[in-house]
């Protein structure tokens, strides 16, 4: 249980948590697809330290399966096959020898819809990666659990109830559970897959808030269909369209504000005008 | 043309026709379910006491004496099917729905069905070639372990389906915190299909806790107490079928109050492992 006496104590000015520093990462002519029918095709981006990087297109157009390619969980699907690089600091996460799973402790994910484990309490939740993965945090769980709800602005919501279901939150605080979650293991970098596509506008306001918070000390990248957000939160937003085999391809990618006020590809205009997707 | 407002009258008729037919037919097998258990009750209420709880049974003539011995004996059995059953089955259940994609699943999945569908007496004569004959002796291993075999192909498909139906987004939130795949598929997929899997084991057990061919030449019955696992045993579902079939009037009522006492064990046991299951549920 918590001691009585964290429940008064302010936040640290930083939070230890937040010492973990943030990482660039970067993909080199990543491929990738199910069976024989491709979903992306030579994506090479950068994601860089600090800086929120948005991945927008319709529908299909694979974005999804690019940050799932990041983490090595598109390879979990059957039939699911990868080609190219993905660098964590100029390492490829992909050359033979890794270990996927270590791979997936350095790269946090959270996904479109909420997903506590319901079997476990809202504390047991946030402390699953570690005691999954038999990580000694090397201080108590309880002041881990604490800062990581913490650092999710979902301490105050939940301290009274640790020991209740993370389901029986709402949709919103899942999804808040679910990122401290993530970042209780302390990753380097966060992938998003549409965080907020299952939640009302003020946790979604939450959650963006929140984003802007962590990409000090995180590599962040979402994926998101609403343009708005990747307007509001991110940097860097790259935009990724189906090609005529159904493999997604980036059109473009660049600083946030030139993609929405002066894109050099005419799809990309399309796109953000709601021609189209 | 407008769409009118009211529905057309042969509308509402073949709604309430679909609807009454729907509740006759759960009235039917409610009622089919009453009957049972309320006439195994007033006919078992007469012959339950203290004796016929606590003494084996007496020789023909004596009136009185009891099942104690069979009820120990089925209690004995079942524990054995379990232990023989169920991590099997679970461990099957499991491969198939983490692993269970290439030929050899198909053929297990197709073994487990066939399985399902063998009479049980053939089981018991399984049991009785393996076991009783090499032994030389019936016993209450062998019994247990044809009830054993009868669970198998039930625990192994519910436990399938329990934990297949755990969803995907479950396995990957716990993937990509990093967790090896084999402690998703233990600490995540197993406690979230927990009930389900519970549900399975205790249809398995409520079904073999009644059969009664397969004990016929394995367990073999025994009038007398024994503990051994290598000696004869008795069990309810037997010596009901001895007393019922039997001539006499007090045996007969012995009859009843066993099959009221192989009915409560069920109902108990079901109540009870629900209760441990909702307690562990956010135990974490």
């Amino acid at each position: 249980m918590i001691p009585p006496i964290l429940a008064k104590m302010r936040p640290p000015e930083q939070s230890p948590l937040a010492l973990a520093d943030a990482h660039s990462l970067e993909t080199v002519r990543l491929s990738a697809g199910y069976g024989e029918r491709p979903a992306i095709r030579d994506v090479n981006l950068t994601f860089r330290p600090g800086q929120i990087t948005a991945i927008i297109g319709p529908s299909g157009c694979g974005k999804s399966t690019l940050i799932r390619c990041v983490n090595r969980l598109h390879e979990v699907t059957p039939s699911a096959r990868v080609a190219g690089q993905v660098l964590l600091d100029g390492a490829d996460v992909y050359a033979p020898g890794v270990d996927p799973v270590l791979v997936r402790r350095r790269i946090g994910m959270v996904f479109q819809r909420p997903n506590p484990f319901p079997t476990l309490s809202i504390f047991d939740n946030v402390a699953a990666g570690l005691r999954l993965n038999g990580i000694d945090p090397g201080k108590s769980l309880p002041d881990l659990v604490w800062e990581a709800l913490d650092r999710v602005v979902l301490w105050d919501e939940v301290k009274d109830k640790l020991r209740q279901p993370g389901t029986a939150l709402s949709g919103g605080q899942q999804q808040r559970l679910c990122i401290a979650r993530a970042l209780a293991v302390a990753p380097e970098v966060l992938l998003l897959d549409e965080p907020t596509a299952a939640l009302d506008p003020m946790a979604t306001l939450k959650i963006e808030e929140l984003l802007r918070e962590l990409k000090r000390d995180y590599t962040v990248v979402i994926v998101t269909h609403n343009m708005q957000q990747a307007a509001r939160v991110s940097d860097v937003t790259a935009f990724m369209l189906a090609g005529l085999d159904n493999a997604g391809v980036v059109v473009e990618v660049g600083p946030t504000h030139q993609i929405f006020t002066n894109p050099t590809d005419r799809r990309t205009e399309e796109y953000i005008t709601g021609r189209f997707g | 043309m407008r769409t009118p407002l009211s529905i057309a009258w042969h509308r509402k008729v073949a709604n309430w026709l679909l609807l009454g037919l729907c509740l006759a037919a759960l009235g039917a097998a409610v009622a089919v379910l009453l009957a049972v258990l309320g006439y195994v009750t007033v006919q078992g209420a007469g012959g339950l006491n203290l004796d016929f709880l606590t003494n084996t049974p007496r020789p023909v003539g004596d009136s009185g004496g009891g099942m104690a011995n069979a009820i120990v004996g089925t209690l004995i059995l079942v524990g054995i099917a379990v232990v023989v059953g169920l991590p099997v089955g679970i461990g099957a259940g499991i491969y198939l729905a983490e692993y269970g994609r290439g030929r050899l699943a198909t053929v297990v999945r197709f073994v487990a069905d066939v399985l399902t569908g063998v009479p049980s007496i053939t089981i018991g004569l399984f049991a009785y070639a393996l076991l009783v004959v090499p032994l030389k002796s019936f016993s209450a291993f062998a019994g247990g372990f044809a009830l054993g075999v009868i669970m198998l192909p039930v625990v192994t498909r519910t436990t399938e389906e329990s934990v297949r139906l755990v969803p995907a987004s479950l396995r990957e939130a716990a993937l990509a915190l990093g967790v090896p795949r084999w402690k998703v598929i233990a600490r995540i997929a197993l406690p979230t299909a927990l009930s389900g899997i519970v549900t399975g084991a205790l249809l398995a057990v409520a079904r073999v806790a009644g059969e009664t061919a397969p004990l016929l030449f394995t367990a073999f019955g025994n009038q007398f107490w024994s503990w051994s696992l290598r000696q004869p045993i008795a069990a309810l579902p037997l010596q009901i079928f001895v007393y019922a079939i039997s001539p006499y009037d007090d045996w007969h009522r012995q009859a009843w109050a066993g099959s009221l006492v192989l009915v409560g064990l069920v109902l108990l046991l079901s109540i009870g492992m629900r209760l441990v299951v909702r307690r562990q549920r956010y135990g974490g």
